[in-house]
């Protein structure tokens, strides 16, 4: 260090120049920085939000549906319950004393006389039986007497069958099937006439069995 | 220093200003959503939520079996707004047809479709719709079935509106028509159970209350009100529907046959006094009430009484009995004519001289001089309170209202000699069918009377009863009174001229015929009414039957009744399964 050095350098402080500040932090910790917010976390929430939002639109439309669902299920059963009752009405009319009195007459049944009775208790009868006669019909040549503007002019008998519509006649011919398959050995005992009582045990009138072995 | 100032002043100006504004919009917030809050929530829900009505349905009128008599259907009301349809765009409309092609109907092709629907005059509807062509109401048709509301519906028209209408239906028509009566047009009650039971079928509507949308769907979560609607009661009745027919149909049979004015039939279960069929002719047809005969609309059998004649007689020899003042075998002398003092004699309705008569020779016979020398064994007040007990002079039954007569039986003080006399043999004395059925009851009851009943209850919706008759009696006449009576009723079906025409083999029947003069302007005439009235079986009745006819041309005695009550009777058997007579009749002398 000379003077020549000093001089050269007249007043000049040897002044550092200011050299850009060191960037010093402090560097998290691992654990501060895996606890740092991510945009993943961002993302989620707001496509959790816009999700629920989509859930609540998506319930309120299968509510609305359910709504008209509802309500055309109500306007179908308001449907059915008029037909219902429209087919309640007819059903009346047609089980009117009139109308069947009309149906019975066009199938030829006539009024049967006053029938016998048979007493359960003793096996007696009491009573005649006798044939209904032919021209006994109900309502005869005098007509209905009694009117009905409900009375429906088609009656329930189909005249070429002399049976009720859409039954199938019966066979008279057929013998009735049998009611159970008992063997054809089991004796039954046979019960004679005037012996319903089943051995004169059934006093007060009561359903007569016969004694079976 | 200036600008600074005037910087100051602006931002103080704007300030206000913005405040002022937000002021505004404060105070009317405020207003809106608390002072006038409640109004404004209010109008708006009302806007939304219209309340619907639940339509109640007028109850049910049964007979004793559960067969519907009257019930409650729905039609439909038609109605139109001629502005609507008649304007553009509506004429023509187009229709799109099931292939999909589309035509245009016109207003006029619209309302000629809908008149051959309803039946109706296209003439006349088209001269309805075009007379107001801006009205918005128009009822082109009432009461149509659901087969009709439903065509037009599918037509499309537009600017139909179709109206609910509850109307009555009465399925079995005439059958019980007297009784049931009906509604008017209007769905409200004008006679016969349907009136006088109308606080038990009537029905009362509900409402439903919720917010909806324009297509009327209901807002999801919205609140729902409902106040329910009750149903009506079903009124049972005692009636048997079959046995009613019958005795309808044969009452008017025989009316026709010997062109008598009008005829009853009424049959009761002795023991609870329940009406079984109260059958009158001419009747009513309830579906078809506006058709029928004025007079015809109500049950003569309830309302109009008449003298009875000698189906009297049989009371009168009851209480002479119960008074202990004759026996059934008390010998009597019946003469030709039975003199009354300070009036005309009395005579029968054959001529005869002196007749040697017990008193179940008088009775059977039905001779009006016998009874009247029977008569003079008791006072006439005691028979007076008699008759009171036997229930003429008041009600039968409870369950009629208004539209039953209580009769006419005049206080024994007014009786005047001649009336002292008659009122025995049933003249001088006005009673219902009703009335006289109510005698037989009490005769073949051991005495006892029970008031009638044509109503068994009411089964309300909620499933309990009420106005269940109680059965409860009172003792007119002894046991013993009674069934000597009914006894001595048994040779007119087993001995005497009715015989053959009234027996039933199998059983014993009392019956006891009657043929009464009418009195026309204070006078008797040749017109007369003739009755039958009879218990079966006789041993231990168990049915009352009453068979009257009022004035037949004819045949003026009660053998133009005789085939009438053998045949409801044979079905009144045959219904209810009465088992057969298993003792011979007691032989009680008639003539001594």
């Amino acid at each position: 260090m000379s003077a020549l050095n000093a001089l050269a350098l007249p007043g000049r402080v040897p002044v550092e120049a200011p050299r850009p500040r060191r960037h010093i932090e402090v560097v998290p910790t691992r654990e501060q920085r895996r606890a740092r917010p991510r945009i993943v976390y961002a993302l989620a929430s707001v496509v959790g939000v816009f999700g629920i939002f989509l859930a609540q639109l998506a319930l309120s439309i299968v509510l609305q549906q359910g709504a008209y669902q509802l309500s055309a299920l109500e306007a179908e059963q308001k449907d059915l319950d008029r037909t219902e009752q429209a087919l309640i009405e007819q059903l009346y009319a047609l089980e009117s004393s009139q109308q069947l009195a009309a149906s019975a007459e066009e199938m030829g049944m006539v009024i049967g006389p006053i029938p016998p009775v048979l007493s359960l208790a003793d096996g007696s009868v009491a009573g005649t039986a006798s044939a209904a006669g032919a021209g006994a019909g109900l309502v005869g040549a005098a007509g209905n007497l009694v009117p009905n503007s409900l009375m429906v002019d088609q009656t329930a008998v189909d005249p070429a069958t002399q049976t009720i519509d859409g039954q199938t006649p019966q066979d008279p011919a057929v013998p009735p099937a049998p009611v159970a398959d008992a063997p054809a050995d089991t004796p039954v005992a046979p019960v004679q006439p005037g012996d319903l009582t089943g051995g004169g045990e059934n006093p007060s009138g009561g359903l007569p069995t016969p004694v079976t072995h | 220093m200036t600008t600074r100032r005037s910087t100051r002043r602006r931002s103080i100006v704007a300030m206000v200003a913005i405040l002022a504004v937000v002021g505004v919009f404060v105070v009317r917030l405020v207003d809106i959503q608390v002072v006038r809050a409640e109004d404004l929530n209010e109008q708006s829900t009302e806007k939304r939520s219209v309340p619907m009505t639940i339509y109640g349905t007028r109850g049910e009128i049964v007979d004793a079996n559960g067969v519907v008599l009257a019930d409650s259907v729905l039609r439909y009301d038609i109605t139109i707004s001629p502005r609507q349809l008649l304007a553009a765009p509506n004429n023509p409309f187009t229709r799109v047809l099931d292939d999909g092609t589309e035509i245009e109907i016109t207003a006029d092709q619209a309302i000629t479709e809908i008149a051959g629907l309803t039946g109706q005059k296209a003439e006349d509807l088209l001269a309805d719709v075009h007379e107001d062509p801006t009205s918005d109401y128009l009822m082109l048709a009432e009461e149509q079935p659901l087969e009709v509301f439903e065509a037009i519906r599918d037509l499309g028209i537009p600017g139909i509106y179709m109206e609910r209408d509850p109307a009555r239906s009465y399925p079995n028509g005439a059958v019980a028509g007297n009784l049931v009566g009906f509604t008017g047009t209007d769905n409200v009650a004008r006679a016969g159970v349907e009136y006088h039971w109308d606080e038990c079928l009537a029905s009362s509507d509900g409402t439903a209350t919720y917010e909806r949308g324009l297509d009327n769907t209901r807002i999801p979560g919205s609140t729902l009100e409902v106040e329910d609607a009750r149903d009506g009661g079903t009124v049972h009745l005692t009636i048997d529907r079959d046995l009613q027919w019958y005795a309808q149909q044969q009452i008017a049979q025989r009316a026709q046959e010997v062109g008598a004015d009008w005829a009853t039939a009424v049959v009761v279960r002795v023991a609870d006094g329940a009406l079984m069929a109260v059958a009158d002719y001419p009747t009513v047809d309830p579906n078809d009430y506006s058709s029928a005969d004025p007079g015809a609309t109500g049950s003569r059998a309830f309302a109009i009484p008449y003298e009875p004649g000698s189906t009297f007689k049989a009371a009168t020899v009851a209480m002479l009995l119960d008074a202990g003042a004759i026996t059934p075998t008390t010998q009597i002398v019946a003469p030709g004519f039975f003199e009354v003092p300070d009036g005309p004699p009395i005579g029968d309705a054959w001529a005869h001289g002196d007749l040697r008569y017990t008193t179940a020779g008088a009775l059977a016979n039905s001779s009006n001089t016998g009874i009247s020398v029977l008569t003079d064994h008791l006072d006439a007040q005691t028979r007076y309170e008699y008759w009171k007990k036997f229930g003429i002079g008041e009600q039968a039954t409870d369950d009629f209202g208004g539209a039953e007569s209580s009769g006419i039986l005049h206080p024994a003080e007014n009786w005047d000699t001649s009336t002292n006399y008659t009122v025995q043999f049933g003249q001088g004395v006005a009673a219902t069918s009703l009335q006289v059925a109510s005698i037989y009851q009490t005769l073949g009851n051991n005495g006892v009377r029970v008031p009638l009943s044509l109503v068994a209850g009411c089964e309300h919706a909620d499933g309990t009863w009420t106005d269940v008759p109680t059965g409860e009696g009172v003792q007119v006449v002894s046991e013993a009174a009674a069934d000597q009576t009914v006894q001595m009723l048994e040779p007119v079906a087993s001995q005497l001229s009715l015989a053959p025409q009234l027996s039933i083999p199998g059983y014993r029947i009392a019956a006891k015929t009657g043929t009464a003069e009418v009195a026309q302007n204070g006078v008797y005439t040749s017109e007369r009414v003739v009755s039958i009235a009879g218990l079966v079986p006789a041993e231990n009745p168990e049915y009352a039957i009453v068979v009257t006819l009022g004035q037949p041309d004819t045949m003026k005695t009660s053998a133009a009744v005789a085939p009438t009550f053998h045949n409801i009777t044979a079905q009144v058997l045959k219904t209810f399964r009465v088992e057969p007579s298993t003792e011979p009749a007691p032989d009680i002398p008639l003539t001594w």
